[in-house]
């Protein structure tokens, strides 16, 4: 039997259909250990306990885990990030996050044919303040 | 001029990344893609060099912003678009420019360019001053 729907599906419609797919819920807390050695990555003073504004990016499900962004392309590229800080993080803070998948484009580029990814996590404090919003552009080609 | 009193209106810092440097940042962040600190897995997908993440790039912009700011006002937004990729071992430029001043916000320009002067990350931040206008 050939020509099934499933297999008729190209992989832009499977990432157009998965449209509003999330990953699993996490929680992370922002520990000391981890922030020194977020700290001393990204070339700060490793013994400072201030949190940097992009700590979130650890707590990201990154490289996102959607199979159908898997099925489309070879591999990863990062597009952008945009971190919105609605109330700073502080050493201790415990943020439970979800990705979200929210919107794909197809674009033609210099080396083929590409997809754009939107990804969404909101980052929330256990009484549900919302302290962080990111939002990812992620490319498979 | 739109930055505070004894705020310059443009910073600049050149940062290089070591695989070291990738290693300790794919560790701390969890982003283990090998074409962070595996050549021949990044050759494979026809880059020269291992790539630099694209969030430590602009992790060293938040810091720059962070530190030009410090005690004088807390970033609220980082937003970036990736234009072009960096290596290791290869001088990066990270830039900031203020742009524009709203009451306590201010408006910055941030980048990163390469050796050639190529901007390879453009993008804005804000800062929310914590103290009255000057």
């Amino acid at each position: 039997m050939t020509g099934t729907a499933e297999t008729d599906t190209t992989p832009l419609e499977a990432l157009q259909a998965a449209i509003g797919w999330t990953a699993e819920e996490r929680v992370d807390v922002v520990e000391r250990r981890h922030l020194r050695d977020y700290r001393r990555a990204i070339g700060a003073d490793e013994n400072g306990t201030d949190v940097p504004v992009t700590i979130t990016a650890c707590f990201l499900t990154e490289p996102p885990t959607m199979p159908e962004a898997l099925a489309y392309g070879l591999g990863w590229i990062n597009g952008g990030d945009r971190f919105e800080v609605h109330r700073p993080l502080e050493l201790g803070n415990e943020v439970t996050s979800q990705l979200t998948f929210t919107a794909v484009e197809e674009k033609k580029g210099r080396t083929g044919t590409l997809a754009l990814l939107t990804f969404v996590t909101e980052f929330r404090l256990p009484d549900g303040t919302l302290a962080v919003r990111h939002v990812g552009t992620r490319v498979r080609r | 001029m739109s930055a505070p009193d004894n705020v310059p209106e443009e910073v600049t810092r050149v940062e290089t990344a070591t695989l070291r440097t990738l290693v300790q940042y794919a560790g701390a962040s969890g982003d283990f893609y090998e074409m962070h600190y595996d050549l021949p897995f990044a050759r494979e997908r026809g880059h020269r060099e291992l790539a630099v993440h694209g969030l430590l790039k602009t992790a060293w912009l938040g810091r720059l912003v962070e530190e030009w700011f410090a005690g004088r006002g807390r970033v609220t937004v980082l937003d970036v678009s990736y234009r072009g990729m960096d290596f290791r071992e290869e001088p990066v430029t990270c830039g900031g420019r203020v742009t524009g001043r709203d009451g306590n916000r201010v408006s910055i320009e941030v980048w990163t360019a390469d050796a050639d002067g190529t901007r390879t990350t453009t993008g804005t931040a804000e800062v929310a001053l914590t103290e009255g206008p000057a």
